[in-house]
């Protein structure tokens, strides 16, 4: 009776995306690479470049730096692999535990188009699926973090083995003087994070400071690890599925211990629409859209401003059951109902445990003959793409029939052509405000981010790691 | 009560289908025809079942679902829509009655009218979520919904701030509208949703039942002794049959008063531990949850395999022990009447005499010492952290083959996207047929009982969103067809249920497997590996609640749809809402009507 | 035209399937409810207290007074439509009567149903001990037949349900056999009233619905044949309402007339042998013999009736006279049941009432003997239509050899509630 890994001992091999935002590296680009054909062993050759230079961060490494994991990291860099790209570097899934339909499917196909109820995609520039021709099939996305100011050192993809787009970051996104995250539209971001239990267990001033802002709320957000790192005890009290590939070596743990599943998505945000929206209508009716007021705070917050831990410490059900405070359609109570949707309070945050992401998306940034695009890059860690990004996309936000709406999808993301309305509910009965289109996506796809260990095997190749220098050797100068 | 319920969902299985895996626009644009016109119909689906194993003839088979109203027999259903004016049945059907016949002679309706009679089978057990509703109703307090919210946006500018009036303005509106006299007539409930809704009602029938036999028994007991003072001594013979009849009343009276004395010493005991016992004490509460947690836990940990090995050696001899002695107390008085030497000489001094005293301090100590154990393991969980890691770390598990889905299902899903979902899953019961057969039978029998009579408002458990689910045992008693129509997606629709309904869906599906099984035709999903359903402790234990062992059998069962028709496309709290607001907007003018208008026309 | 949405059923369950049982039972057993008929004329105080009136002054007077006891409690069962039946007096139920009359004066009674009736006596004395069913193989038809001008040149697009399949001339048999079974189901709401359990309810609703769209192709044709300019909606009301109550309550009553009469031997003989001594072509042109056998038939009917309970509705407070000292007092919003049954059997009007006597003479009671067809204003305009029907159809059966009911496989009568199915029927 083998025990299953314990995370503890295994975040020598979890990538550090999944434990931190890299909040105090305040550059970011990410690269979106197609592998040429016939260059899969220089494409191999630059990722075990990258992985012996150490700036494929583990989770370890930030936990090193135990007050200050900013002193000891100053740049990071993440790398991620689409299905095709999975089968482009010779991994192919084993027949007995196979990767997840979803994933092999790909969100670039017709069939997840209409599961996740997206708007028509012909402006998609790139996916992960072989699509529509001028559309980019991405193998390989890496995203790098790096000290603001400062020169990048990772390597550079050559041209010659790979297609490659970037994403640039937008170096507005940094510029409150509180140091804090805000988006295209002028909103704070990246508040509302799960906490990742067993991850996390430094118990510093800072983790008592949080739990002490939250109060009673606190547990709201701690969630079992399995359900954003494959392997390990989910919130169903069973351990996450992991699929296996054919070429992977070892007999015990499987290929996909300690990776995950990112989804996606390069959403551009039509700022122009939007302060044309918020010179029509107050800035109160725009923090309604999007549920939180532009510094972050919930609607209902009293006093000075908070911690993100205060900020995440609320609840609708009791209080604000029928939206008066935070409307029932604005975009953050769809995409984390907390205690609204289930039968009593217990059971619903039980429920919305099983739907949360963990994001680890920038702002970007575009420079075009037409002046500047903005938007964010979003990316959403989980570990079953079906339950958490598919379930809270197509159920929650791009539901017209969210609750006891009628024909309204959420007002930041939601996809309905033309006529879109918003709800905000008030006393005696509440008002419609009619909305713009203010975002469109761009592109995206369903990408699996390795462990330490498994990257190396995709970097290696065939060879694993059981190979001899000899061979290592032979693999790098073909 | 039970059999209004399960022909509320039927099923037509039919083999021998030749028609191909899809349906032409043609006849599905003429099944929509005829089942909009027949309005009885909530949704229909059609699908094709791969044939048995051993069958001879190996053609798919069709399944037809048909959701109704209340109330109609299969056979008044059927004939409507193969009697109706469109034929629509008949170019489904009819090439597997009568093959080459293009217009049906009313003789040829007459033999698929008996034909499907003999292929149809209600559902075994179901649950309906918005019930007691037609089609029609559910058309028109849409419509009246979404009319009340177009006005209340006319009226808003004039009446905004005013609840009162407005909701008043808007009362009268509805009233003076022609539209809708039909809203003047309250909401139709049925008998357990409107006057048998509350527990009263509920539980008179069992306590007037019992009240009843003991009256019947009090009655046939008194007899002998009216028909003698009536009459007089009897002689012989008839002194004989009065002894028999006085005898046999008495030993059946004090055999059911012992009976419902057992009954109710047990409840108590039930009720104690887990009522109050639990809010007066917050480590024995602790500890019941832990072992429901540890019973219902998917991956096995130390802790799991110790409280299920301590279930075996502690908890069922104690509750086969409990039960013997009730079983004993209830017929000892036929014991008796039966053997009195026998009991009196042997049995009696073998019992030990206890005065009341005696026993309640016994069970005093006796509850006492069970709390004390349940504390004592949760004191030691809380002091020996680091064993107890260990103890309740996951052990290793392999799922094989999860998180899949054949194209064709999940095409079938993002087709239905914007509307009502559905599903369909084939497994096949597990040997010995028979018993598998009966358990399941009764299982059903009893979710379908408390769907009717205590889950009114839609919601089975605390699962929502189910529009009609049912079950079928067929093929004979072989296989085990489950359809539903449910709002939101299918990993959403099982959580619920898991998290929601746990008990009542492992009893329905614990007595089946999945086999290897060929497509039905191409481009339809097969079976490759064998699946068996989760393993279940102490039946109604896990099972369901290993998540992914029991998504991948339900996603391995599930066969795609060639048709499907769905009659309104509402979501559950739509329909509910809109019959809310046809209520409160005719009924009568105070606060909670006043602000249930209110909140309807928000949207 | 009416939108059945429909209505649970909210008693508890097993209530309502215990009363409607019973209701079945005592329609069955007639002889019961005049048993509680005669007690009720003798202490009619008692039925006042429940709002029942047994007497025959008290029937009479009841349905005289239109105005205070309405029909509006037929419309709850009417599930297909409303009609003259369950309509207050009004400018709409004036419209209606003139039309069913004129659609009345359109038949041509005996002449047709005599026609009809020889043509099946002719295909059923073939069958000798084989026997055959009543109402499906023989009354059905006489009554259809005979009951064909009231849609005249349409009857064949009503029945076949279309106009397209109406101008192929004659409709065939099984599509006629359709028709009909589908708006018996209908009238037997109307029998069964509020009690009946909610399948049978809903298959009434279902049959209505079936009936109303049936109607509804075929309104054009139906105008056109009519002669009428009515818009749409009154024909529609007015098609279906004639479709469902002419026949099928006309066949019902002749099956129960018939049941009577095989139950009566000693009549039946003497009734047999007058025709058998008349001989065939004699026997459907003799005027007396004619008269003697419509004697029958109305004294059949009332000693088995096809409504013996009658029910109204009492829209204000107002007061009714049973026949007791004091008048009973009727509650608005409440209803009263009229035991016709009893009131055919008042001795006081009536002499000698249980003796079967059909040249009974009623004196200046007349108008009660027809009081299964209702009373006064009310009455059913279709009255002596339907019973000249049944005359040639006793006639008919009369031609045969001596019948009896077929015990032989299973039951001879099938009843579907309180409707007969089928009765078999054989000669002895």
């Amino acid at each position: 009776m083998k025990h299953a890994p314990r995370l503890s001992e295994q975040s020598h091999d979890v990538q550090g995306m999944l434990k931190s935002g890299f909040g105090w590296l305040k550059s970011s680009r990410f690269w979106l690479l197609t592998i040429r054909d016939g260059c899969e062993d220089q494409a191999r050759a630059w990722l075990s470049r990258l992985v012996d230079s150490k700036l494929v961060v583990s989770a370890k490494c930030i936990a090193k730096g135990k007050t200050k994991p900013e002193a000891s990291i100053e740049e990071a860099v993440s790398v991620a692999f689409s299905f095709a790209g999975l089968k482009k570097l010779g991994c192919t899934e084993a027949e007995t535990h196979p990767f997840p339909t979803a994933f092999s499917s790909g969100m670039g196909s017709a069939l997840r188009q209409d599961l996740l109820r997206d708007a028509p995609r012909d402006e998609w520039r790139w996916s992960d699926v072989e699509g529509a021709d001028g559309r980019q099939t991405v193998h390989i996305l890496v995203a790098q973090w790096w000290v603001l100011g400062a020169t990048a050192r990772m390597e550079e993809p050559d041209p010659a083995v790979f297609v490659v787009r970037t994403v640039e970051n937008n170096p507005c996104s940094f510029a409150d003087k509180d140091g804090g995250l805000r988006e295209p539209f002028g909103f704070r971001d990246g508040l509302a994070q799960p906490v990742i239990r067993d991850l996390r267990e430094e118990e510093g001033a800072a983790l008592r400071q949080a739990r002490k802002d939250a109060g009673q709320f606190y547990e709201d957000r701690v969630v079992e690890p399995g359900e954003f790192i494959l392997g390990y005890r989910n919130e169903y009290d069973e351990l996450t599925y992991c699929p296996n590939v054919n070429e992977w070596p070892q007999s015990g743990d499987r290929f996909t211990l300690n990776g995950s599943y990112l989804a996606v998505r390069q959403i551009e945000q039509y700022v122009d629409a939007f302060r044309q929206f918020e010179a029509a209508n107050d800035q109160q009716t725009c923090e309604r859209l999007m549920g939180r007021r532009k510094d972050g705070m919930p609607l209902g917050w009293q006093g000075p401003l908070g911690s993100n831990s205060a900020a995440d410490a609320f609840r609708y059900r009791v209080e604000d059951a029928n939206g008066f405070v935070c409307p029932k359609g604005a975009h953050i109570r769809r995409s984390n109902p907390r205690d609204s949707l289930g039968i009593d309070v217990q059971s619903s945050i039980k429920s919305s445990k099983l739907h949360r992401l963990l994001r680890r998306g920038r702002p970007y940034r575009e420079k075009t003959e037409a002046g500047d695009r903005e938007g964010i890059f979003f990316i959403a860690c989980n570990a079953d793409l079906e339950r958490q990004f598919e379930f809270i996309h197509q159920r929650w936000l791009q539901n017209p029939r969210f609750g006891a709406l009628d024909k309204q999808d959420d007002p930041i993301v939601g996809s309905q052509p033309s006529g879109r309305t918003f709800t905000v509910p008030g006393s005696p009965s509440g008002s419609e405000v009619t909305l713009a289109s203010f975002t469109g996506a761009r592109g995206g796809g369903y990408f699996f981010l390795p462990g330490i260990a498994a990257l190396k095997f995709i970097a290696e190749g065939r060879a694993g790691a059981k190979l001899g220098p000899m061979h290592r050797l032979e693999a790098a100068a073909s | 009560m039970l059999e209004i319920v399960r022909q509320q969902m039927i099923c037509i299985v039919a083999p021998g289908w030749t028609g191909g895996a899809e349906v032409s626009k043609q006849l599905h644009d003429a099944l929509d025809a005829l089942l909009d016109d027949v309005a009885m119909v909530h949704f229909a689906s059609i699908g094709l079942l791969p044939a048995l194993a051993g069958a001879p003839n190996q053609q798919p088979v069709l399944v037809l679902e048909l959701a109704v109203e209340e109330g109609f027999r299969p056979y008044d259903l059927l004939y409507r829509l193969v009697y109706h004016h469109d034929g629509a049945m008949w170019a489904l059907f009819g090439s597997m009655v009568a093959p080459g016949v293009a217009v049906p002679t009313a003789k040829d309706k007459q033999q698929l009218l008996s034909q499907l009679m003999s292929w149809h089978s209600i559902a075994d057990g179901g649950f309906v979520g918005a019930r007691d509703r037609s089609v029609r109703q559910i058309k028109m307090e849409s419509d009246l919904l979404e009319q009340t919210r177009i006005e209340a946006r006319k009226l808003k500018p004039k009446y905004g701030n005013d609840r009162t009036a407005f909701a008043l303005a808007l009362a009268r509106w509805a009233y003076t509208n022609p539209r809708f006299g039909w809203a003047a007539t309250p909401a139709p409930r049925s008998y357990w949703r409107g006057k048998g809704a509350s527990i009263g009602a509920k539980l008179a029938y069992p306590v007037a039942a019992i009240v009843l036999w003991f009256v019947v028994l009090g009655i046939v007991w008194t007899l002998p002794r009216a028909y003698n003072w009536f009459f007089g001594e009897p002689g012989h013979v008839g002194r004989a049959i009065e002894d028999a009849v006085t005898k046999t009343s008495e030993c059946l009276l004090t055999i059911s008063w012992h009976g419902l004395l057992a009954f109710a010493v047990i409840a108590f005991l039930v009720w104690l531990f887990l009522v109050p016992l639990p809010a007066q004490f917050v480590s024995w509460r602790r500890w019941l949850n832990s072992v429901q947690q540890e019973l219902d836990r998917p991956t096995d940990t130390l802790s799991s395999l110790a409280t299920y090995a301590g279930g075996w050696i502690i908890g069922v001899p104690l509750l086969l022990a409990i039960a013997a002695c009730a079983i004993a107390y209830t017929f000892a008085p036929l014991a008796y009447a039966l053997a009195p030497d026998y009991m009196h000489t042997v049995i009696e001094p073998k019992l030990p005499k206890l005065t009341g005293l005696q026993i309640t301090g016994i069970a005093v100590v006796a509850i006492a010492a069970v709390l004390g154990i349940g504390t004592l393991f949760y004191w030691l969980n809380r002091y020996f952290t680091g064993l107890s890691k260990k103890f309740f770390h996951p052990l290793e598990e392999d799922v094989p083959r999860a998180q899949q889905i054949h194209p064709s299902v999940e095409r079938c899903e993002a087709d239905l996207v914007g509307g009502t979902q559905h599903m369909f899953s084939l497994t096949e019961l597990r040997g010995p047929q028979w018993w598998s057969a009966w358990c399941i039978r009764q299982a059903l029998r009893i979710v379908t009982f408390a769907g009717r009579v205590f889950f009114t408002q839609g919601w089975l458990g605390n699962a929502p969103g189910i529009h009609f689910g049912h079950w079928h045992i067929i093929d004979n008693g072989r296989r085990f067809l489950f359809c539903s129509n449910y709002d939101g997606n299918f990993g959403g629709y099982l959580d619920d249920f898991i998290n929601g309904a746990a008990v009542g869906t492992t009893l329905a599906w614990r007595w089946t497997e999945l086999h290897p099984r060929a497509p039905a035709l191409e481009g339809q999903p097969g079976i490759a590996k064998a699946r068996s359903f989760p393993p279940t402790r102490f039946v109604i234990f896990r099972g369901v609640k290993c998540e992914l062992r029991f998504k991948s059998y339900a996603r391995d069962s599930m066969l795609p749809h060639l048709y499907r028709f769905d009659a309104c496309n509402r979501t559950v709290d739509q329909i509910n809402l809109a019959t809310g607001l046809r209520d409160a907007l005719f009924g009568e003018r105070n606060e909670k009507n006043d602000d249930l208008i209110m909140r309807a026309i928000e949207t | 035209m009416k939108l059945s949405t429909y209505e649970p059923d909210a008693l508890p369950p097993g209530a309502r399937s215990l009363s409607y049982g019973v209701f079945c039972w005592l329609n069955r057993h007639v002889t019961v409810l005049r048993a509680l008929g005669a007690l009720l004329r003798r202490w009619p105080a008692i039925g006042g207290r429940f709002g029942l009136v047994a007497r025959a002054s008290a029937v009479k007077d009841v349905l005289m007074r239109t105005r205070s006891f309405s029909n509006t409690a037929h419309a709850a069962n009417m599930v297909s439509g409303d009609y003259l039946i369950g309509m207050d007096p009004g400018p709409t139920y004036s419209a209606d009567r003139d039309l069913v009359h004129a659609r009345l004066a359109a038949l041509d009674v005996p002449a047709d149903s005599d026609v009809e009736a020889q043509r099946r006596i002719k295909a059923l004395r073939g069958r000798g001990a084989a026997g055959f069913d009543l109402i499906d193989e023989y009354l059905m038809w006489v009554v259809f037949r005979a009951m064909r001008p009231l849609f005249g040149a349409a009857t064949g697009a009503v029945v076949a349900g279309s106009v397209t399949d109406a101008s192929k001339g004659d409709v065939d048999e099984d599509l006629q056999r359709q028709y009909m079974l589908e708006i018996r189901y209908v009238a037997g709401q109307l029998l069964a009233g509020s009690l009946a359990t909610l399948d049978l309810r809903r298959r009434a609703e279902a049959c209505g619905d079936a009936l109303q769209a049936r109607i509804d192709r075929v309104t054009g044709t139906i105008g056109a044949a009519w002669g009428v300019k009515s818009s749409s909606a009154d024909i529609e009301r007015n098609a279906v309402g004639l479709a469902w109550i002419s026949h099928p309550v006309t066949v019902q009553s002749g099956a129960l007339v018939v049941q009577e009469l095989l139950g009566r031997q000693k009549v039946y003989d003497e009734l047999w042998s007058l025709a058998d001594k008349l001989g065939e072509p004699a026997v459907w042109a003799d005027p007396e013999f004619r008269k003697i056998v419509r004697n029958h038939v109305l004294e059949l009917m009332r000693f088995r009736p096809i409504f013996p309970l009658l029910a109204r509705d009492v829209p204000r407070d107002t007061e009714m006279t049973t026949g007791a000292r004091q008048n009973a007092g009727c509650p608005g919003g409440g209803k009263v049941s009229l035991l016709s049954i009893a009131a055919l059997f008042d001795s006081r009007v009536v002499p000698q009432s249980g003796r079967y006597c059909p040249d009974r003479d009623w004196g200046n009671e007349d108008a009660l003997r027809y009081l299964m067809f209702g009373y006064g204003y009310r009455q059913c305009p279709a009255r002596d239509y339907a019973v000249e029907i049944l005359t040639s159809a006793l006639i008919g059966l009369l031609t045969l050899p001596r019948l009896q009911l077929a015990r032989g496989e299973g039951k001879a009568i099938a009843y579907d509630g309180p409707l007969m199915l089928c009765m078999r029927m054989r000669t002895t």
